[in-house]
């Protein structure tokens, strides 16, 4: 179902990140321009998200776990995975190996909505550095409401089960899970009706600051590849090097975080 | 019309109308397996969808909804079947269920029940979020409604954009005569996922011509009484409400609420006049049998409310309760920056100019783009398009072409003004259809065969003539104001008061609202402004409702305002005090350093943005005491122009726009607009770009320098086009984000710096084919044409793009740029140059034009 976020501080550090200021703090005038960019994009901002927790119907496709092999040696046997009860097929190898070991999905979709894209337009008429900071916080914000939408839908699910474990959220379009699976994706969580999501003829999310993502829930510890946290439950940067590791631009990306890791 | 006197004998009695309940649950209920299409049950399954419906009828549904929510031509486009097929499958189906209800009700003389053909939203969203064009989604629709012809009535449903609601009922009307029913789905905020509210929802949907409005799904009963309750207050058509059973649960997504809860919410609406009663997600055949069963023994209340004069855009509902001001700017008579903007399809300009009328107090925006040199039709639509856009204020759309002004209200989003008819017999004939048939109100000029008249009697006169023959098609005594003509008081002295009364008597007496454009009272008269003012102030007091001004005359806004805290309309004197808190008054008693219009033209106060208060002045441009504009320099026009030199130097790099603009203005009295480029701005981008690269500045400090530097050269444009000069070029570029890909702010930022080196960028936006991209730059004579892509997706039409062009043998190179682009994959399709960030387009540039 719907459930509507009001997240109220921006990441500063991932925003600066992302309009090119490495360790470096800004002047007062930007600054200025930052706050009150921020100010404006947080009241204009309606943020929201949905989610469905899915059955995969993955068969008996993997080569059986094999403790003295490296996990890059656990190569599945198949390259779909089937969400039950649904139109959706995830295909590629890069999917079905980070879901691996899992039983169940979360299919998720957030949204910024509608008016982020109209003040974002408004911004490039009338002052194209607030736009530039304002697209960064949008994006930086659009992470932020993920990232707590799957702490409030995990601990919904505890409720329901202890120990499960999850893996970092994939999107269509990372590794070799065609973007064009978008529109299926969509319908499948009924996204459109329940948070105004929708997606263009080349598979871009409209309104543009949106994220679609599955996250896979296993009964048994996950991979180091698979998962967002250390062993013992804590959080780590873990999901940025995975995410990072995935992508076929980690070679010439300016934000790579590859190489701290 | 049959049936739609079959629908009004069922909305003109006292009792309810029932509609049937959801489709969807049903289906999944029914542990049949459901295709990716649903609709194509209607002709694999019939009788599941048969035996749905008639459950409904005998559980007491009044309307049935056919099987067709999703059958269109995106949703429907991977069946195997034909679109037209799924729908007059459904349409068959849902009159045999009606068929084999009536066997099983065993009388004929029962009424007969009626099919709704169910249109949903499309699945993609319109522009400008969306990529859709208005145009297309009309096409889209019009698909779906002539394939339904057999169905009574069209149910347009769960909509959430009201643009997408107009495309399809303007399908609707055009493509049959069958009543339309609307119903749209809003959040608990009040507004829908487009941010459409209520108010906006009831009026432009009623003046389209709907025949009940109402809302559907996303919510439970309890939750649409705020909601309904706030329609109930906007519109005396019949009520609509079609709830989900209560909201979902999280985890499974079964819905909360029984049939009994379900009916005796519903009976909570009753007071609030609601006519038209159904389900939507979550409820069954149960509910509605609960539901009829239960109204049986309630009468509906008729509840008439009195409807204001208002317009809108979805965001905004503007009431003609007070004065508020018209914007004139957007009208290239006497505006030569503007003429230029339009010749050069400069929309950038055109929208600067709405934000900056809005910033400065105008709450519905004038449009006229009627020149010699342009095709008014294409650039009308573009402008309202690309204005609404970015804004939400309601817009006045003026021409005397009533093609163009057709064209405009077709694709405007909301209830706009046109501007205008008059009292002649061919302007009322050709205009007033219009106005009624895509729902807008119309501006009354008093004038006639015979000219316009110069009693006051007269032209009451007229004005009443026009409001008959507006009443006569249909549009309501509300939607028509009357402008009484101003004329220019140094020709016809005793005209303004003539005027003057007529407005009095026009919205006293025959209850009208009245506009006037104000400025003509003083031409070539001296010290304009002073008769401006002093006109609109008597008009305002006289019952003026609209001023038709340019909102950039202070004076002029600061007459609106005193005159609303005089007349006790602002109450408290609220906005008044907000607006003046900080001037200052000067011992000489007039108001100090009313510094030019602020840097930041964002709009405050429309619920799209507040103010970007940068370089310490208020949101109105004046100077806050408070705030410093930082340190500088002192400069007076009678220091040498070094000074002035270093001083607009520092204003652009530290961001003072109107420093930067003063300051410019100083220097054109002294040097050549080119040397000011050539020796100031050129010098400081460049300073700018070495730091940027060397990592000194960030690239927020590089943008700001470049806006700041625009506005200088705004200065150098109006001073060259002021004076009939050949405007500055060194060479053309194209900018353009290729098809499919709508990422463009990178583009855009390069347009600013390509700009402020005195390129000139014809920027073609985002999704752009590329056909349109080769045949601008054969046209234009271009020689470096840019292109942007964001997604690996994209690439692919960059690829293409430039391949068109190589076809084409052009003298014109081609520089790429964007995250997924790198040098060595450039080089692969074809570029000549790669571009990492903006600064490089700025050397390649210089490279290319020496």
């Amino acid at each position: 179902m719907a459930v509507n976020m009001k997240i109220t501080k921006i990441n500063e550090k991932q925003v600066l990140r992302y309009i090119g200021y490495k360790n470096t703090t800004p002047d007062a005038e930007i600054l200025k321009k930052m706050e009150a960019c921020e100010k404006r994009l947080l009241e204009t901002a309606s943020q929201k998200y949905v989610y469905k927790i899915f059955d995969l119907a993955i068969k008996d496709n993997f080569e059986k776990p094999n403790s003295k092999l490296k996990e890059d040696f656990k190569i599945p046997t198949t390259n779909s995975i089937e969400i039950s009860g649904s139109n959706l097929l995830l295909t590629g190898n890069s999917i079905v190996k980070h879901l691996r070991g899992c039983s169940r999905a979360i299919l998720f979709a957030a949204t910024l909505s509608a008016s982020v894209d109209k003040l974002l337009r408004l911004l490039q008429i009338s002052d194209i550095t607030d736009a530039f900071i304002t697209d960064a916080m949008a994006s930086t914000l659009i992470e932020q409401v993920c990232d707590e939408a799957e702490l409030e839908i995990k601990s919904q699910l505890e409720l329901e089960t202890q120990e499960q474990y999850y893996t970092w959220r994939y999107s269509p379009g990372y590794g070799d899970l065609p973007l064009s699976i978008q529109q299926s994706f969509l319908n499948t969580i009924d996204a459109q009706r329940q948070i105004g999501l929708c997606s263009t003829s080349s598979d871009v999310l409209t309104p543009r600051k949106s994220v679609t993502a599955i996250i896979g829930i296993s009964n048994s510890p996950l991979e180091k590849s698979q998962r967002s946290y250390n062993q013992d439950g804590t959080n780590c940067h873990q999901s940025e090097i995975n995410k990072c590791n995935t992508c076929n631009l980690r070679n010439s990306c300016a934000y790579s975080q590859i190489i701290k890791a | 019309m049959k049936i739609k006197n079959k629908l009004t004998e069922l909305l003109n009695n006292n009792e309810f109308v029932f509609l049937d309940g959801a489709m969807g649950t049903m289906l999944q209920n029914s542990g049949v397996e459901i295709p990716q299409i649903p609709e194509e049950l209607n002709i694999t399954n019939p009788r599941l969808i048969i035996d749905i419906q008639k459950k409904y009828l005998m559980a007491g549904s009044n309307i049935i909804y056919s099987n067709t929510f999703g059958a269109n031509r995106y949703k429907a486009e991977a069946s195997k079947y034909p679109l037209a097929d799924l729908i007059k499958a459904a349409i068959y189906n849902a009159d045999l269920a009606r068929q084999e209800y009536m066997v099983w009700k065993g009388t004929l003389s029962y009424q007969l029940p009626l099919i709704a053909q169910s249109i949903g939203p499309i699945g993609k969203l319109l522009e400008p979020t969306g990529t859709l064009p208005f145009e297309d989604a009309y096409e889209i629709f019009k698909e779906q409604i002539l394939a339904g012809k057999d169905a009574d009535i069209i149910a347009i449903e769960t909509m959430t954009d009201l643009y997408e609601m107009k495309a399809a009922i303007l399908a609707a009307k055009e493509n049959s005569d069958k009543p339309v029913i609307c119903t749209m789905s809003f959040e608990d905020n009040m507004r829908t996922f487009t941010g459409c509210c209520v108010s906006s929802m009831a009026i432009t949907l009623e003046a389209l011509g709907a025949d009940a409005i109402g809302l559907n799904c996303s919510l439970g009963p309890k939750e649409m009484f705020p909601i309904i309750e706030e329609l109930s207050n906007w519109t005396n058509l019949p009520i609509i409400i079609k709830p989900n059973a209560g909201l979902p649960d999280p985890i499974t997504g079964g819905y909360s609420i029984t049939p009994k809860e379900f009916t005796e919410y519903m009976v909570e609406l009753i007071p609030l006049g609601v006519k038209i009663l159904g389900g939507c997600c979550g409820t069954n055949p149960e509910f509605i049998k609960e539901l009829t069963n239960t109204f049986k023994s309630k009468t509906h209340i008729t509840k008439t409310v009195e409807i204001p004069s208002a317009i809108c855009t979805p965001e905004k509902t503007v009431i003609i309760d007070e004065p508020r001001i018209i914007g004139e700017r957007i009208n290239p008579t006497g505006k030569k920056l503007l003429k230029e903007a339009l010749k050069n399809n400069d929309l950038s300009y055109i929208l600067s100019q709405a934000i900056s009328q809005i910033k400065d107090g105008a709450e519905i925006l004038d449009v006229n783009v009627g020149m010699p040199e342009i095709d008014e039709t294409k650039m009308m639509v573009k402008c309202i398009k690309a204005i609404q856009g970015i804004t939400n204020v309601p817009l006045q759309i003026d021409s005397n072409d009533p093609a163009v002004l057709e064209a405009a209200l077709r694709i405007y989003n909301g209830k706009p003004i046109v501007n205008s008819v008059n009292g002649k017999d061919k302007s009322l004939s050709t205009i007033l259809p219009l106005v009624k048939k895509y729902g807008a109100s119309v501006v009354g000029l008093t004038l006639d065969e015979d000219g316009i008249p110069t009693t006051c009697e007269k032209r009451v006169e007229i004005a009443d003539y026009m409001l008959n023959r507006a009443l006569a098609i249909g549009i309501p005594k509300r939607d028509l104001y009357i402008d009484c003509l101003t004329l220019t008081v140094s020709a016809e002295q005793k005209a303004a008061m003539d005027t003057l009364k007529a407005v009095s008597i026009v919205k006293n007496e025959l209850g009208l609202k009245t506009v006037l454009g104000v400025s003509n009272i003083s031409f070539g008269l001296p010290n304009r402004p002073l008769i401006n003012h002093n006109f609109l102030t008597m008009a305002l007091t006289m019952g003026l409702d609209l001023p038709i001004m340019n909102p950039g005359n202070a004076d002029m806004v600061d007459s609106v305002f005193c005159y609303k805290l005089l007349a006790a309309m602002d109450i408290d004197s609220k906005n008044y005090i907000q607006k003046y808190k900080d001037v200052v008054i000067s011992e000489g008693n007039s108001r100090d350093s009313l510094a030019s219009s602020g840097s930041s033209l964002t709009s405050s106060g429309n619920g799209l943005a507040s103010a970007g208060n940068t370089n310490g002045l208020t949101s109105n441009g004046i100077m806050n005491a408070s705030a410093s504009a930082g340190n500088i320099p002192e400069t007076t026009s009678t220091k040498d122009s070094s000074s002035d030199i270093n001083a607009l130097f520092f204003a652009i790099e530290n961001g003072l726009t109107s420093e930067c603009r003063r300051l410019t203005g100083i220097l054109l009295e002294q040097k050549e607009p080119m040397e000011i480029i050539n020796d100031i701005l050129i010098p400081v981008l460049d300073k700018a770009g070495t730091n940027f690269e060397s990592g000194s500045i960030f690239l927020p400090q590089l943008i700001l320098i470049a806006n700041t530097s625009q506005t200088a050269f705004d200065v150098i444009k109006l001073k060259l086009a002021t004076n009939d000069m050949v405007p500055i070029s060194k060479g053309k570029i194209i900018l353009a984000t290729v098809k499919g890909d709508i990422h463009d702010i990178g583009k855009n930022i390069t347009k600013v710096l390509l700009e402020n080196y005195g390129y000139t960028v014809i920027d073609l936006g985002k999704d752009v084919e590329p056909q349109l991209i080769l045949e601008t730059a054969i046209e234009q004579q271009v020689r470096l044409v840019g292109l942007s892509a964001l997604m690996t997706t994209t690439l692919k039409s960059m690829e293409e793009t430039i391949r068109l062009i190589r076809e084409n043998n052009l003298n014109t190179e081609i520089m790429v740029g964007g995250a997924v682009l790198t040098a060595n994959y450039a080089k692969k399709i074809g570029a000549d140059y790669y571009v990492k960030d903006a600064k490089e387009s700025t050397d390649i540039a210089k490279q290319i034009f020496k």
